[in-house]
């Protein structure tokens, strides 16, 4: 039985997004006890620009649009992804939240304005989890668990506000969008970090 | 935004963009809180009147709308056909008010009967959308970009750094999106082609931007933060705003008519259920 619109499906909703946050905190705090050098920030000058020119690029990743197979795929979670396997899951996380506030905020709050909170919620958890499966498994396996919990977590509050039926119809396009964004932001990661650690030519030094 | 800022001399312009932001949030609240149609019409009517004060442009937002009219209605009928509300203003709300599937095709008909209950629920529903998008719209039709991000900056709570970060961002989304052009321009001076060639053949021509996109953004991210610390930041926690904002009467008026609206509107429903279905 959905909850409806209401203060009830919303106050419901909510909870879900702090139980996001409350996973995302637990995650993270493996992530920074295992590998400190790696996801272990310091909120300092540098990084604080970091985020700032990463949550640009994921506004601005909104406007690249890829047509596909079931609908228009944006790119506004790529940069999230990429902040989270290149700098740390807080620095990832941060950037998801703030970049999905800024894509929103750029298309005029189309989907509803009272369910952004939830989305930047559901971003920091997505690219966390996204990360942690990186680090423990591989880059296939965190594009997989990146989409399905991507996937559950924008469309899990909808489905328990207006039911299952619309939701099942909006399944194939967040499913691409999101494997799309995954792939794209983690093999870019991995590629900028495969570069980083190359030597390079003596003819260049 | 759905519709840009224009910078006008209406009365809802000169408003203080923190009592427009507490009229945005206050006509959230009530949207969320009421159920009824009804109630969600006379809303709805109230926001139109704000915007007409605006002088809002009502034909930009005529694709949106169209839009939305048209995934609101099936909401409305996957509703109407999925669900029966527990109501308190409905005496039958389970009673079927027509068949989407009329009794007149043989062998199938009648069937997918809507419920009252639940399309009246839809129609609610579509209106809060609506409802939403209206608001947002002519918030962010009165009020410009950086007044949105100083009312971020401003809230009590929220970090000094959380403001900088995000208006900061809002700036710099042009300049991101100028190194994007010129990427894709330099691609297809190459002859890629992004619009021709199967889905994936379309993600790796994309990823060709993306990769040198980020590269560009670490680099310009370096080069900020040496801007930043060569001007101190974060040495102070005591920081001013280039405009300090400063309430008259009439931003008093509709500061304490918003608020005082939604929380009449959460009592009368709390206590007499007015605004539910």
């Amino acid at each position: 039985m959905p909850l409806g619109q209401g203060a009830l499906g919303l106050g419901v909703s909510y909870a879900l997004a702090l139980g996001y946050l409350v996973l995302m905190w637990f995650l993270g705090g493996i992530l920074s006890r295992q590998y400190p050098i790696e996801h272990r920030v310091t909120w300092d000058t540098r990084t604080i620009a970091r985020v700032t020119i990463l949550a640009a690029v994921a506004g601005a990743g909104a406007m690249i649009k890829i047509p596909g197979p079931a609908t228009t795929i944006a790119l506004d979670a790529a940069a999230g992804y990429f902040a989270a396997a290149f700098f740390g899951w807080p620095v990832g996380a941060t950037v998801a939240a703030i970049g999905c506030f800024l894509a929103n905020a750029l298309g005029g709050f189309a989907s509803w304005l009272p369910m952004v909170p939830i989305y930047l919620a559901a971003m920091a958890l997505t690219v966390t989890i996204a990360v942690f499966v990186a680090k423990k498994v591989n880059i296939v396996a965190a594009i997989i668990v990146g989409t399905i919990v991507n996937t559950i977590t924008c469309l899990g509050p909808w489905a328990l506000m207006i039911g299952t039926p619309l939701m099942i119809a909006l399944l194939p396009s967040q499913i691409i969008g999101s494997a799309v964004n995954a792939l794209v932001g983690l093999s870019v990661a991995e590629a900028l970090k495969a570069a980083q650690n190359r030597k390079r030519p003596e003819s260049i030094d | 935004m759905i519709v840009e800022y224009e910078s006008k001399s209406s009365a809802v312009h000169r408003l203080d963009p923190r009592v427009k932001f507490a009229w945005m949030l206050a006509a959230i609240v009530i949207s969320v809180m009421w159920t009824h149609p009804v109630y969600l019409i006379l809303l709805g009517l109230t926001v139109v009147g704000f915007g007409l004060l605006a002088g809002f442009p009502w034909s930009k937002i005529r694709g949106v709308l169209s839009f939305m009219i048209i995934v609101t209605a099936i909401i409305t009928l996957v509703q109407g056909a999925t669900y029966v509300p527990k109501t308190v203003t409905l005496d039958e709300p389970a009673r079927v008010l027509f068949h989407l599937i009329p009794g007149w095709i043989p062998g199938v008909g009648p069937a997918c009967s809507i419920k009252v209950g639940g399309f009246l629920y839809g129609i609610g529903m579509a209106l809060k959308v609506v409802t939403v998008l209206v608001v947002v719209a002519i918030f962010g039709y009165t009020t410009s970009p950086s007044e949105i991000v100083q009312i971020i900056a401003r809230v009590p709570f929220i970090p000094y750094q959380v403001g900088f970060v995000m208006s900061t961002a809002w700036k710099f989304v042009p300049v991101v999106q100028m190194q994007m052009r010129t990427l894709m321009d330099a691609h297809r001076s190459k002859g890629v082609d992004f619009e021709q060639g199967t889905f994936a053949e379309k993600i790796k021509k994309t990823s060709g931007i993306v990769l040198p996109l980020f590269a560009n953004s670490l680099s310009m991210a370096d080069t900020m933060a040496l801007a930043m610390e060569s001007r101190a930041f974060g040495s102070s926690r005591k920081f001013t705003f280039i405009r300090p904002y400063q309430m008259d009467r009439f931003d008093w008026v509709v500061l304490i008519g918003s608020l005082g609206a939604m929380v009449a509107c959460i009592a009368l429903l709390a206590v007499f259920k007015l605004g539910a279905l």
